[in-house]
């Protein structure tokens, strides 16, 4: 992989990263940031596994693994609480 | 017993999974793989995949996967679609709910063609009511509305009812 | 430059152009439902992309990665429905866009 080629996905998923953060941030309602805390948590799983393969240690895609099934559940517990807890 | 087969089929899946997650052909992880697995199956009585076996039918197995190229096929129509729609400097939307019906009995099969929906071109499934499912529009068609999100809705519970028997 | 290469280079490659559109979708669509279809389809053929995009790379990373792919392609859908829901049946959550709202009658039909 180039270094070029490298720095666009970089700049691409930071972009993305950044607007989606910047959303979960900014908010409007609790339900847009909590589409946009899905959306952050996705898009973080995916630089975990471009940093692993940066550093070449595969430890960090459990890592990534974890931290997906993890912001699934968080992301349904949200969205069950917004939708007047569990009933 | 008439479990046995999802059960079977269940510890089949779980075991793919440990495998790919360990990666190794130990005798004591393959051993210890076999009996997490069955004793994960036995406990949720395969209700994780239901019965696989039925795909072995070779017409079944054929649906199923025309079944997955379609969807893909769609996905990534759904993406250009996005794609498209947000890159414009004002983003063209139209949104609505409309109600469509499902002839498909199964609940599993009920929750496939949801979440297809929800993945393929301008269409997510807001919720589904008895056999009536709810799909959000983001740009409505133009004409009959109700006729066009049924043909959608078939398209996808079409092709899943030669699976579902 | 191999087959194989050139191909995790395109796959990558979009997949980070998927996830940025994502994350674009999410900052600049008006209300939940809207920001909900960019959230969920754009990330999750993204992730698909990117993540065997950067498999072809290294390839015996494939298996977790494809475990990851099927768990992404799995979930996405479930909590965007649940989140779906949520934004609906909440009155001060929900957009006041639609231009045909059938589910509307249907609750009240219910109640």
């Amino acid at each position: 992989m180039s270094s070029t080629f490298l720095i666009i996905l970089f700049v691409l998923i930071g972009g993305g990263l950044f607007l989606s953060f910047l959303r979960l941030i900014l908010g409007g309602k609790a339900t847009d940031r909590a589409v946009a805390l899905d959306t952050t948590t996705l898009i973080t799983t995916g630089f975990l596994v471009l940093v692993a393969f940066l550093q070449g240690r595969s430890m960090l895609l459990d890592v990534a693994l974890v931290y997906s099934v993890l912001s699934f559940l968080g992301v349904l517990a949200i969205a069950r609480y917004l939708d007047g807890g569990l009933r | 017993m008439s479990r046995t087969p999802a059960v079977i089929s269940t510890s089949i899946v779980l075991l793919g999974i440990w495998f790919s997650l360990t990666l190794s052909t130990d005798i004591q992880e393959i051993t210890l793989g076999v009996v997490v697995s069955l004793i994960v199956a036995i406990a949720t009585h395969g209700a994780l995949t239901g019965n696989l076996f039925t795909l072995l039918n070779p017409r079944k197995g054929l649906a199923a996967i025309n079944y997955v190229f379609y969807f893909l096929g769609q996905m990534v129509k759904a993406n250009i679609d996005v794609f498209l729609r947000i890159f414009r400097p004002v983003i063209p939307i139209k949104p609505g709910i409309v109600k469509a019906r499902l002839t498909i009995k199964s609940e599993r099969a009920k929750a496939i063609v949801a979440n297809s929906i929800t993945l393929t071109p301008g269409t997510i499934t807001i919720d589904i009511i008895g056999d009536e499912i709810f799909v959000h529009w983001v740009f409505l068609p133009s004409g009959d509305v109700h006729a066009e999100t049924q043909a959608m809705v078939d398209s996808f519970a079409g092709r899943l009812e030669k699976i579902f028997e | 430059m191999s087959f194989m290469d050139i191909l995790a280079h395109v796959f990558t490659g979009l997949g980070a152009l998927v996830l940025f559109a994502s994350g674009l979708g999410v900052f600049r669509m008006p209300d939940v439902f809207n920001k909900m279809h960019a959230g969920t389809k754009a990330t999750t053929l993204g992730s698909v992309l990117f993540l065997i995009g950067l498999g072809l790379f290294e390839p015996s990373w494939m298996p977790k990665l494809l475990l990851i792919v099927l768990f992404i392609i799995l979930t996405n859908p479930v909590s965007s429905h649940a989140l779906a829901r949520a934004a609906y049946n909440e009155p001060s959550e929900k957009p006041d866009n639609l231009l045909i709202d059938d589910l509307e009658e249907s609750k009240g039909g219910a109640q």
